[in-house]
């Protein structure tokens, strides 16, 4: 026995498509954040592979082949000597690798399982019935949305649903102490297994591993879907390394053709390759006895086309509302239904990060020099400036998501879409208070200390898109329901541990689906692979191409101003640094215009993203021209990860498009500035 | 919360006709003008607007006083038309520019005004050329600034505007102006249009910008097509906004379009006939697309212009706001035939004949202007009708490109009186922003704010 609690780190983490074997290491560094004042880096950049923490450049995009890099998924594990019964832990626990001791005995190993599934078409759809996307509201009283897939049955329990409809990679397992050996393959044809409490890994032959093509006769772009990603090992560190698929996309054909890809969100019998699931550990020791661990999660989603943009509301903002008020997180804060009007709010953590986010949102959407005038303004306040001097109507600037009247009032930051019936995006509840503490002065500069395992906890969130879960892009409304959640997070387990089902493959039975229904909101089914991923589009491409710029919903004065999205993840009118000038007086970059971040190719109507209706701008007219088109979608980056002759970089002001593998000369419909605004088409 | 909105705006819909309470309403308007307008003309002779004892009781009295306005100002005041007498903001700074904020070297002020408002758009016209816009202040307007803001060394200080009461309004009578001008070519017929000899500072490609060079002049005549009128009048610190039209300058679209909708089989000044209304205002500004020659000072794309909404308003409207609109438009559309009939009388010069009111706007109820006013929507909370008049106005010289998203598709959409954010300055230092005030509805008062805390004398 050791005293020692272990917990894989980050809780969640996130991989990304691309159709490259290659990959970098997903961000553990957060976005909106100044990462180095000297330079003036901003963090959420991928980490190049084979590398503790060196950011990726322009050049790690794409590989040799110009494909698309995919982002991995790091996991560490840390050991804490005490219970956690404070947020941030009291205890800041340390990594611990292959080698290290813990009391007497020393790791001899480390064991990893990992189980990666894809329940999006054995799920319910993203609108309820009544053409609303209500979120968790959708599952309030015992309702559900409809089901995706009617014809293969009305139950998600269906046995045949759950047979051919989930794609189940089954778990697989690798010791960290066979160092970077070869990948282990989430495909039909590699041994599924999984560790035993002893460290022992065993095979599970008669796992019921499914792909479509099993059942049924599909319509592929890029070929068929026949793994949903790999484990590996990093050199040196022993640390699980997860890729997920290839950005593949797969529909059951219908009459022997392509089937139908007309919704943003729910396409019945479309398939992806992304996927999700447990990321659990077993420690051996040197005296073969072993401790088990805290498991993460690894989901896989669209590309990080602008991993540097943090949103105003992330998951993280999310997520911790929902911890605060719900769980008892941090009773400082937030205890007996009230937030504590003494607690003091740290500028640089929770109040920073939201003017920056706005800052950075220019970069991927078209302000004009008004909006970008106030967002540079927001950012260049500091802890030691007075809030009532710099911002004086802050209370009346920002939404007040306490006041559901704000909801619909257009001129209130921050300026974008929101969800589940609320027309703009406001920030948490937990976010507005601590924005409220600092403007009337209670405030305190830095961050609480916090460890390096929960920092990745956070840091990993912090750079996912949040507020919007229409149905979200990263990770969906879900993030909002303690469900999903170990509620029990005091002493071992820790918080923001995903509810995982203990999955006894002693109980595998050949030729029947081993997964089942799985989580649902507001359910107390424990969560199952695929269950993250089941609640985002069928499949990814379709909504990631939609959700540009839309009207509001609900839009009851039928408003014609077109907000954005997702600024800040999905990116819409970019600066290609392609398009920028040398001064060569001054030597400084200077930005050379915008264009839609998609634009095909070509000029005018000869150009699939050409429209004459505003609202239907920066994307391709048909999802399926997205699908086959989707890798030549290029990355925003910050100017200073640029590397050119001119100045040896585009300078960290600038956050500018790179490997588009669209048309080099300017395309696409002129971006103009915001606001633009929907046309009636005849029909409507 | 938004439903029950909407249903007292039905609610209120169906009782205006019945009781129509409040300012501009309390009187049967059967016709305009409502007074006798003769002593209006000739043009040399149109006395001001009583802008003291303004009656707020009716629309037509708006716009009445926005054409009784117009035409003083036009009136020939000396060699010029009055509003050429008044002072820019820069005079008031006494700055050459924005681009250099240094003391005026020159006698003859150069337009460096290109970029439109709100969305940094360029107006290109069939010449190649870019619109300028110029802004003029009446003298109320700058006594009032110089009475409260100058320091003892005759310097607007930001710091005394920053510790102004944030209530008081600007005095009765204040006027604000913005005029759009077209550079007319040589050998180009602009007989129909009040011309003058003016100088334009020339545009450079800068940083990946379409700036101005602030080392060039461009000798020119300049060709006014837009004017935009905003004036204090009793009862309404908010302003009356007004904006006029040469008549040849775009062709309206009509209510019912499409992308493909033809807006007019004729030519006019910025507009080529049969362009589709998906052709019209279309914003290449920020575009690698939009290309400056810098030798002949040619802009393309050349844009395409039309007006959205003829005198300000769409055709069908939420119905508390209908009956309004009915009266609003009719009124115009009289008043325009009338006064431009009397201006095309033998004596007069008829160049002001073949100008227009496009439309009005201003707040329903009187003294109802407080700062930190979004004014985003036309309604007051209550669910009432606030902004009345032309509630769709823009200018298309001037707004080109914010005429139809209902963000931004009336002058208080901007105007409004919340705080402003300042914008970069010209070497780089963080300047402070405006604070919530009556006096933001005037944007030529907030930018005199924020040039003021970039003067070299400071």
């Amino acid at each position: 026995m050791v005293n020692s609690f272990f917990r894989v780190h980050p809780a969640i983490n996130i991989g990304r498509v691309g159709n490259s074997k290659d990959y970098y290491i997903a961000p553990e560094t957060a976005a909106g954040k100044l990462q180095d004042p000297s330079t003036g880096l901003f963090g959420g950049l991928p980490t190049q592979h084979g590398t503790e923490d060196t950011p990726i450049d322009s050049s790690d995009f794409r590989d040799a082949e110009e494909k698309v890099v995919r982002q991995a998924a790091r996991y560490r594990i840390y050991a804490y000597d005490t219970g956690q019964d404070t947020y941030p832990s009291t205890d800041p626990g340390r990594e611990v690798k292959i080698g290290d001791k813990i009391g007497d005995k020393e790791i001899v190993d480390i064991v990893w399982t990992v189980h990666l599934a894809n329940k999006k078409n054995n799920a319910y759809t993203i609108e309820s019935a009544n053409g609303i996307d209500e979120g968790v509201v959708a599952y309030e009283d015992g309702h559900v949305p409809p089901i995706r897939n009617p014809e293969y049955g009305d139950e998600l329990s269906n046995e045949e649903r759950l047979k051919q409809l989930v794609i189940d990679a089954g778990p697989r397992a690798i010791k960290s102490s066979k160092g970077a050996a070869s990948p282990v393959e989430f495909n039909a044809t590699t041994a599924c297994c999984h560790a035993e409490q002893s460290g022992k890994i065993s095979e599970i032959p008669d796992y019921p591993v499914s792909f479509p093509s099993d059942y049924f006769e599909m319509y592929n772009y890029d070929g068929p879907i026949e793994t949903l990603g790999q484990l590996q090992i990093e050199s040196d560190t022993g640390r699980l390394i997860v890729t997920g698929g290839y950005g593949k996309v797969s529909g059951i054909k219908v009459n022997g053709k392509e089937p139908p890809l007309k919704d943003a969100v729910d396409n019945d019998g479309w398939f992806d390759d992304t996927s999700d699931g447990p990321v659990n550990a077993v420690i051996v020791f040197d005296d073969q006895t072993t401790s088990s661990v805290v498991g993460g999660w690894f989901s896989e989603t669209d590309p990080g086309y602008a991993p540097q943009t943090r949103n105003v509301v992330s998951v993280w903002d999310d997520t911790f509302n929902t911890w605060v008020e719900e769980l008892d997180l941090v009773p400082d804060l937030y205890s007996d239904g009230k937030y504590n009007p003494s607690y003091q709010v740290s500028f640089l953590g929770e109040v920073l990060p939201v003017f920056y986010a706005a800052l950075l949102q220019r970069w991927n959407t078209n302000f004009a020099s008004k909006a970008i005038n106030g967002h540079n303004h927001m950012a260049q306040i500091t802890f030691k400036d007075n809030p009532k001097v710099q911002i004086p109507n802050f209370k009346s600037l920002i939404r007040d998501p306490n006041v559901s009247e704000e909801n619909d009032v257009g001129v209130k930051m921050p300026l974008a879409l929101g969800d589940a019936m609320k027309r703009f995006l406001a920030v948490s509840k937990t976010q507005y208070f601590m924005l409220m503490q600092w403007f009337d002065g209670k405030c305190i500069e830095d961050e609480p200390a916090m460890g390096g395992g929960e920092t990745l906890d956070r840091v990993v969130m912090e750079n996912l898109l949040g507020g919007r879960y229409s149905p979200g892009i990263d990770l969906g409304f879900i993030v909002r329901d303690v469900h999903l959640f170990k509620v029990n997070w005091k002493g071992e387990t820790g918080p923001f541990r995903i509810n995982e089902e203990p999955l006894d493959y002693s109980k595998v039975r050949k030729g029947k689906p081993f997964l089942g229904v799985g989580y649902l909101p507001l359910r107390t089914a424990m969560v199952q692979p695929g269950d993250l991923g089941k609640f985002l589009s069928q499949p990814w491409h379709t909504d990631y191409n939609s959700c540009a710029i839309h009207q509001t919903d609900p839009n009851p004065n039928n408003d014609n101003t077109l907000y954005w999205s997702w600024p800040a993840q999905r990116p819409v009118q970019v600066f290609p640094a392609s398009l920028c000038a040398y001064d060569v007086d001054k030597k400084v970059w200077n930005l050379g215009g915008q264009l839609y971040s998609i634009r095909g190719d070509n000029l005018g109507s000869d150009n699939l993203t050409h429209t004459d209706y505003p609202q239907k701008e920066g994307r391709y007219q048909e999802y399926t021209d997205y699908t086959a088109n989707w890798h030549k979608v290029g990355f925003v980056i910050q100017g200073s990860q640029i590397k050119t002759e001119d100045g040896g970089n585009y300078g960290s002001k600038y956050f500018l498009e790179v490997a588009s593998q669209f048309n080099p000369t300017p395309n696409g419909d002129p971006t103009g500035f915001w606001p633009t605004a929907a046309i009636p088409k005849s029909k409507d | 919360m938004m439903n029950r909105i909407y249903l007292k705006a039905i609610l209120g819909g169906v009782l205006l006709s019945l009781i129509l309470t409040g300012q501009a309403s309390a009187k049967q308007e059967e016709t305009c003008p409502n007074i006798d307008i003769s002593g209006w003309f000739p043009h040399s002779t149109t006395p001001e607007p009583d802008n003291v004892n303004f009656d707020s009781s009716t629309i037509c009295n708006f716009q009445e006083w926005s054409w009784q306005m117009f035409l003083w100002l036009t009136q020939k005041s000396g060699d010029k038309p009055r509003f050429l007498s008044f002072e820019s903001p820069y005079d008031l700074l006494g700055i050459e520019n924005r681009s250099v904020m240094m003391p005026r070297t020159t006698e003859a002020e150069s337009f460096d005004e290109f970029l439109q408002a709100g969305t940094d758009g360029i107006l290109v016209d069939h010449n190649g050329n870019a619109v300028y816009y110029s802004q003029y202040l009446n003298e109320a307007y700058t006594k009032f600034i110089r009475d409260n803001f100058e320091n003892d060394k005759n310097i607007i200080d930001p710091a005394l505007i920053r510790g102004f009461s944030p209530d008081t309004p600007f005095p009765v009578g204040s006027i604000e102006l913005k005029a759009s001008w077209k550079i007319v070519e040589p050998g180009e017929d602009a007989s129909e249009f009040y011309t003058m000899d003016a100088s334009v500072y020339q545009l450079a490609n800068s940083g990946g910008n379409i700036v101005v060079d602030t080392t060039k002049i461009r000798k020119v005549k300049l060709a006014l097509v837009g004017f935009h009128i905003g004036g204090i009048v009793n009862g309404h610190p908010e302003m009356i906004w007004a904006t006029f039209e040469h008549i040849k300058n775009t062709p309206s679209v009509p209510a019912k379009f499409e992308p493909t909708t033809i807006v007019s089989n004729k030519d006019f000044t910025f507009y080529k006939a049969g362009t589709p209304y998906s052709g019209c205002n279309v914003n290449y500004a920020g575009s690698p697309y939009l290309k400056l020659d810098e030798a002949t000072q040619k802009l393309l794309p050349i844009v395409e212009g039309c007006l959205q909404y003829e005198y300000g308003n769409s055709a069908e409207n939420d119905p508390i706001l209908q009956a309004s609109v009915e009266k609003n438009d009719k009124h115009i559309k009289t008043l325009n035939k009338i006064v431009r009939k009397h201006l095309q009388d033998p004596d007069e010069d008829k160049v002001w004949s073949n100008y227009r009111e496009v439309g009005s706007i201003w707040f329903r109820p009187t003294n109802a202007l407080k700062p930190d006013m979004t004014l985003a929507t036309d309604f007051a909370p209550d669910g009432s009708q606030f902004l009345i008049g032309s509630l769709k106005l823009s200018n298309s010289t001037i707004e080109t490109f914010t005429q139809y998203p209902a963000s931004v598709n009336n002058c208080f959409r901007c105007h409004n009186t919340q705080q402003r954010f300042p914008p970069a300055a010209s070497d780089g230092t963080h300047l402070l922003p405006l604070k919530p005030m009556k006096l933001n509805i005037s944007y030529a008062f907030s930018n005199i704010y924020f040039w003021s805390q970039q003067l070299p004398q400071q």
